[in-house]
């Protein structure tokens, strides 16, 4: 009898410790998808579509950006991240949720959620031309991407 | 295969003793109306955004869902508080902020979309700027034409409230 009990035990303990952390993550889900309203929905629209020639598509250029080395920290640079008036871990906590929600399976599968630290150390370097970086960074990416989709719009 | 026959053979005679041609008929209308009324079931089709107490007049710049507008209130201009007047476009990108409804106390995230494409409305102008930041902070500032990222350009005619999400722990 013992032994059941205490299996029982275990297994509630397991059961609850599980549903913590499921509604922890929902939690931050909540929050994140909250602060990407307030904070970048307006450029970026809810679908994460943006605008074409003015905002860039993030179901487009997530991808592309943490395919090259250098824009997983060009993605906490940029001014709407960067200057957003969030503190770093939620900053982070939306750009994890971003991640999950505009990119590919494939890149949400390699991609190691940001912290607050990492967010923290890219946020203080400043970009001095935030074009130009893009350029330098996925610009011949997204030249390739047009030619194969023959010129339009991405997906 | 003799066992089959038989068994088909049973079963079709008891289904045909046990059933009369009308209510085949009955049967078949019954799943017919079943299924059209199975989408109506009382599933809720109200978005979890959308606020059940909605106090206040849209068409008065005291209404709840104005606190930080800077603008014409489209539903003095032919449109809604949610819809663009005839004639503008509806500019996709806008200016994002929260207002508390006191209807439940809870803050909701409100997307000013303005109307673009016609010249301004000129009437309910309303300006509360609740939560507005200067200039300086583009991001945060209601100021800005926000019809400058519309299709139809620049010209801006009213500006709508739309709920787009709730702020739980605002």
């Amino acid at each position: 009898m013992k032994t059941l009990s205490f299996s029982a035990g275990f297994l509630l303990n397991l059961v609850a410790s599980t549903l913590l952390v499921a509604n922890t993550a929902r939690a931050d889900d909540t929050r994140a998808r909250a602060d990407y309203m307030i904070h970048c929905q307006g450029c970026h629209v809810g679908d994460g579509r943006g605008f074409p020639g003015r905002v860039p598509d993030l179901r487009h250029s997530l991808p592309l950006l943490l395919s090259v080395e250098g824009g997983r920290a060009f993605l906490v640079q940029v001014p709407g991240s960067s200057q957003a008036n969030l503190s770093n871990d939620r900053l982070a906590n939306t750009l994890n949720w971003m991640v999950k929600k505009f990119s590919t399976r494939e890149t949400e599968t390699a991609f190691p959620a940001y912290t607050a630290e990492e967010v923290s150390i890219w946020r203080k370097r400043r970009l001095e031309d935030v074009l130009a970086v893009r350029h330098t960074l996925i610009g011949h990416l997204e030249i390739q991407a047009t030619e194969i989709d023959g010129g339009g719009t991405p997906k | 295969m003799n066992w089959l026959d038989k068994f088909f053979e049973k079963s079709a005679r008891h289904t045909a003793r046990q059933s009369s041609r009308r209510s085949v008929v009955a049967g078949i209308g019954a799943t017919l109306v079943g299924v059209a009324a199975f989408p109506l079931l009382p599933v809720s089709r109200v978005r979890a955004e959308d606020p059940v107490s909605d106090p206040g007049d849209p068409t008065s710049c005291d209404y709840w869902r104005y606190c930080a507008i800077d603008g014409y209130l489209c539903s003095c201009c032919g449109g809604t508080h949610t819809a663009c007047p005839p004639g503008t476009t509806m500019s996709p990108i806008t200016w994002v902020g929260t207002c508390l409804n006191p209807g439940d106390n809870k803050h909701y995230i409100i997307s000013y979309n303005d109307c673009c494409g016609k010249s301004g409305c000129g009437r309910c102008t309303c300006n509360r700027n609740e939560g507005d930041k200067p200039m300086y902070l583009p991001q945060a500032a209601n100021n800005i034409n926000w019809c400058a990222g519309s299709a139809a350009d620049i010209v801006y005619n009213c500006s709508t409230a739309i709920v787009v999400g709730v702020d739980e722990d605002a």
